[in-house]
C-alpha cells in the first residue's frame, strides 16, 4: 500500500465516501469546489424495508441523495455493494456482542473493516491515491509522519471512531470537515445549495430501522438463544431473573424492574451463567480497565507505560490516565487518576495526547 | 476524453430515424387512438403501420402482435396468462432467462406451478435431456439469446421437441433482434416476446406475437386495446419511432450483422493480447452466439473494480445487474454455468452495435489492457 504524508495536488483524483448526508455532501462540495478530480462513491450496506423508508440511512433514498449531489457537482458517482461485508463485519458482531453481555460499538468496526479497508482498496481501484469521508476529525500532515486529532469542533468531534485506522493508512485519508463546526457544514450546505443542506442528522446505529436495537437483537437472537440468569446484588444475594443478558448494558438503570430500597445499575454481566450484578450508584465507579485488540497510530510500537488522556465512551470527556503496556502491545492496563464510573465491556477505550489521538482498543473488563 | 459506449445489451442509442419519427409524431398526432375523430385515426393509424411494419420485419402476420409496454410486460402477460388458463400445466424455463421470466416462474412456482428449470453447462449451453418430463399442454420458455454471455439456444429445434410433445414454446427474442435474423414463421414459436430498445428502436413500447392457434387474455383490466388483450391508451409517438426502426431492420440487417461480426473479431484479437484474459459463454467453447456480445474475465480482478476504473477511463461497460440504487450483483447467468459467486464477481461484459466504429472498439481495448495492468499492480 502506498504511504503518503503530502496533501493531493489539485489534479489529483479523490475518491468521497457519501452517505447522502449533509457531512459527506458538504465534504464532497468543498473539494470539487478547490478543483480536485473527485469521485463519489456510496457503499449499500443493508437493504431497508419499502414500507421503512424514512426511517435510517444508506437506505436507497440516502443513495439516491448522494447520487443527486454528485451529480449537481459533476462527479461521476458510484454505488458498492458492501451488504456481506457489512452483515458480516458489523450485524454479526453487533448482536453477538449483545449476547455475550457486551456493548458494541457498531461505527467503530464499519469505519475499521468497511471504510478503510475495503473502501480505501477501491479508491486504489479508481486511481485515486486518496479517500475523503465527511468525519470530523483531522490528519495534520505538518510532521514527518501523518497524525489523527480531534475535529475542531468539539461537539462534533468522531476522532473517537477512527482510532483503528491501519496506521500506514492515514496518509491516505483526507477529512475536509475537520476544521468546521457543524453550524459552518449546515451553512456551506445552504450557499451550495446542496439538496441534503437540511437533512435530519442520522441515528446512532445506522441499521436498526426505528431506533430499538434492543428488538432488533432479541429477533436475531431468537434463533440461537438467549441467556437467561439470575440478577444479583454485589454480595451475590439473588434479588430477581431476567429473560436475556443482551437486554443489559453497564451502567444502565432503567429497565432492570426490581424495586429497591436505592435506585440500582447494572455493574457487571457474566455471559457463562447469565448474570447481571446490579448495585447503588457509588458501586458503578471502577478504578481501571483492561483494553484488547488495541490499534495504534502515533506510534509503530507504545512505550511500556506513559500517560495520557482517554475517553470511555463516545459522549464523555477525555480523563487522565496511567497506561501500561503488555508484553503485546495490542493489550493494555489503564489506570484513571480518579474512579470513573460505568466503564462498559465492549465499548472502545481511546487514548489522547492534548489532541492527538494516539490510539485505542476495546475494554474488555473494568478493575475495581 | 472521449467516451466509447458498449453497453448495447442494456440499451443502444436511438436511430436517427427513430428519433426523427418521435418527433414528428409527438407533434403532429394529438389523438387519441381509440377516439372516432379524425385526431383519434390519425393516432390509429399510426398504430396500425407499427403493427404492419413489425409484422413485416419479423415474418409474423399483423394479427399475431399485441404491442406493449416492453418484453418484461410481454414475459409476464404470456406466462401469468397462459399459466392463469391452464392452472394444471407445468412450466419449463431455462436457468439463464431474463429476471422479467424468471421471476415470474418463482412467483407461479410459489402459487402452486410445478417447475422445471433447465440447466446450463459450463459454457452455458442448455444441458441435454432438459425436456424429458415435458407432457402436453406445458409451457417451455427459451430466451433466443442471452443478454449476458451471448449464446444463442437452438430455438427451431426446440419448438419442434416441444410440439412433438404436445407443450407450447415461448421465446424471449430481445436480445436476438437487429443482432441476427429473427424470423417468427420460421422459429415455429407460439409466443415470443420483444422490445426495440436494444437495437435503437424507442424504450416504452414491446410487442407479444401470438401464433394462430394460440391466445392470450389480459392480465390488466380498464381497455379494450389490442384486441382486449393490452389495455391502456397507445404510445403513439413510440409506436411511430417503433415503425421507423422496423423499416431501418430491413434494410440493415444483413449489413448489420456482417458490421457486428467483424466488430466482434477485432476485439476478440485484441483482447486476447491481454493477460489473464478469459472468454465465457459459448463463444468460448465455438457454439452459437451473438455477433455484438462478448462477456469475459481477467485473473484475479474483481470485475466491479474493473468496471468503475473502465468507467473512469471512458469506457461504458457492464457487469452483472444493477438494483434499483445501482449497486451490482454478480450475474444470475455466470452463477447458473457454475462459477463460484467470487469467479462470476469477474465477469465483464461487451455489447456493441452496427454504429460503433472499429476505431472505438481498439481504443477501448487499449483502455482495458491499461486499467488491467494499474489494478494488477496495486
Amino acid at each position: 500500500m502506498t504511504t503518503t504524508n503530502e496533501m493531493p495536488d489539485v489534479t489529483d483524483r479523490i475518491v468521497i465516501a457519501m452517505s447522502g448526508g449533509v457531512d459527506s455532501s458538504v465534504a464532497a462540495a468543498l473539494l470539487a469546489e478547490q478543483g480536485y478530480d473527485t469521485v463519489g462513491i456510496s457503499m449499500r450496506l443493508y437493504s431497508t424495508p419499502q414500507e421503512d423508508y424514512s426511517k435510517s440511512c444508506c437506505s436507497p433514498d440516502d443513495l439516491f441523495d448522494a447520487r443527486m449531489v454528485a451529480s449537481r457537482l459533476g462527479m461521476p458517482f458510484y454505488v458498492a455493494n458492501y451488504e456481506d461485508q457489512f452483515r458480516e463485519t458489523v450485524i454479526d458482531y453487533f448482536v453477538d456482542e449483545y449476547a455475550r453481555g457486551r456493548t458494541p460499538n457498531p461505527c467503530v468496526m464499519c469505519n475499521n473493516h468497511l471504510k478503510f479497508d475495503i473502501l480505501l482498496s477501491r479508491s486504489l481501484a479508481l486511481g485515486s491515491k486518496y479517500l475523503a469521508t465527511g468525519h470530523f476529525a483531522r490528519v495534520d500532515r505538518s510532521g514527518d509522519v501523518p497524525v489523527l486529532r480531534t475535529g475542531l469542533d468539539a461537539s462534533k468531534d468522531q476522532s473517537y471512531f477512527l482510532f483503528g485506522l491501519p496506521r500506514e493508512a492515514l496518509g491516505r485519508i483526507l477529512f475536509p470537515l475537520g476544521e468546521m463546526t457543524k453550524d459552518e457544514v449546515r451553512h456551506e450546505a445552504r450557499r451550495l445549495e446542496l439538496e441534503t443542506a437540511d437533512k435530519k442528522e442520522s441515528q446512532e446505529i445506522c441499521f436498526v430501522a426505528g431506533g430499538d436495537y434492543k428488538k432488533f437483537v432479541q429477533e436475531r437472537l431468537a434463533k440461537q438463544g438467549t441467556t437467561p440468569g439470575n440478577i444479583v446484588l454485589d454480595d451475590g444475594s439473588i434479588i430477581g431473573r431476567h429473560d436475556g443478558i443482551h437486554q443489559f448494558t453497564v451502567g444502565q438503570r432503567r429497565g432492570i424492574g426490581i424495586a429497591h430500597d436505592e435506585p440500582l445499575f447494572v455493574k457487571a454481566i457474566r455471559p457463562k451463567d447469565g448474570t447481571v450484578v446490579v448495585g447503588p450508584k457509588n458501586e458503578l465507579f471502577a478504578r481501571g480497565l483492561v483494553a484488547e485488540r488495541c490499534n495504534w497510530l502515533s506510534f509503530e510500537r507504545p512505550p511500556g507505560a506513559f500517560e495520557c488522556t482517554a475517553k470511555i465512551r463516545y459522549r464523555s470527556q477525555p480523563v487522565p490516565v496511567f497506561v501500561t503496556v503488555g508484553e503485546d502491545p495490542q493489550t493494555v492496563f489503564v489506570e484513571f487518576e480518579e474512579p470513573q464510573r460505568a466503564v462498559t465491556p465492549g465499548q472502545a477505550v481511546v487514548f489522547y495526547k492534548g489532541d492527538e489521538v494516539l490510539g485505542g482498543g476495546y475494554i474488555e473488563e473494568s478493575r475495581q | 476524453m472521449k467516451r466509447i459506449y458498449l453497453d448495447w445489451n442494456a440499451t443502444a442509442p436511438l436511430l436517427p430515424e427513430v428519433s426523427d419519427a418521435m418527433v414528428k409524431a409527438m407533434s403532429t398526432i394529438v389523438g387519441n387512438a381509440s377516439s372516432v375523430h379524425q385526431e383519434g385515426q390519425a393516432a390509429r393509424t399510426q398504430v396500425e403501420r407499427t403493427r404492419r411494419a413489425v409484422a413485416k420485419a419479423l415474418n409474423a402476420p399483423p394479427q399475431a402482435i399485441v404491442l406493449t409496454g416492453g418484453a418484461t410486460e410481454s414475459n409476464n402477460l404470456v406466462l401469468r396468462d397462459y399459466i392463469a388458463r391452464h392452472p394444471e400445466a407445468a412450466l419449463f424455463a431455462t436457468v439463464v432467462e431474463h429476471p422479467s421470466v424468471i421471476e415470474v416462474v418463482e412467483d407461479l412456482q410459489a402459487k402452486g406451478t410445478t417447475v422445471h428449470r433447465l440447466a446450463v453447462l459450463h459454457d452455458g449451453t442448455l444441458a441435454a435431456d432438459a425436456l424429458a418430463s415435458l407432457k402436453a399442454g406445458d409451457l417451455v420458455s427459451v430466451m433466443w439469446a442471452n443478454n449476458e454471455i451471448g449464446n444463442i439456444y437452438p430455438v427451431r429445434e426446440i419448438a419442434d421437441r416441444v410440439h412433438a410433445m404436445g407443450g407450447r414454446l415461448h421465446v424471449d427474442a430481445t436480445q436476438a433482434l437487429g443482432r441476427v435474423p429473427v424470423d417468427f414463421a420460421d422459429s415455429e414459436a407460439d409466443f415470443m416476446s420483444l422490445s426495440f430498445h436494444k437495437m435503437g428502436g424507442p424504450k416504452g413500447i414491446g410487442a407479444l406475437l401470438v401464433r394462430e392457434g394460440n391466445k392470450v387474455e389480459r392480465i390488466l383490466s380498464g381497455g379494450h386495446q389490442e384486441r382486449g388483450r393490452r389495455p391502456g391508451t397507445e404510445n403513439v409517438p413510440a409506436a411511430a419511432g417503433l415503425e421507423a426502426a422496423m423499416n431501418v431492420l430491413q434494410q440493415c440487417q444483413s449489413s448489420w450483422q456482417a458490421t457486428l461480426k467483424h466488430l466482434q473479431s477485432v476485439a476478440l484479437s485484441e483482447l486476447r493480447t491481454i493477460e489473464g484474459f478469459e472468454l465465457r459463454g459459448a463463444l468460448s467453447s465455438g457454439g452459437p452466439s451473438l455477433p455484438n456480445t462478448i462477456n469475459f474475465a481477467f485473473e484475479g480482478l474483481d470485475g466491479e473494480d474493473l468496471l468503475l476504473a473502465l468507467d473512469l477511463a471512458g469506457v461504458a461497460l457492464s457487469s452483472g445487474s444493477a438494483c434499483t440504487a445501482g449497486s451490482l450483483e454478480p450475474s444470475h447467468v455466470v452463477v447458473a454455468m457454475g462459477f463460484p459467486h467470487t469467479e462470476a464477481r469477474r465477469s465483464i461484459r461487451m455489447s456493441f452495435g452496427p454504429s460503433t466504429h472499429e476505431a472505438e472498439v481498439v481504443d477501448a481495448c487499449g483502455r482495458i489492457a491499461q486499467t488491467v495492468d494499474r489494478l494488477r499492480r496495486i
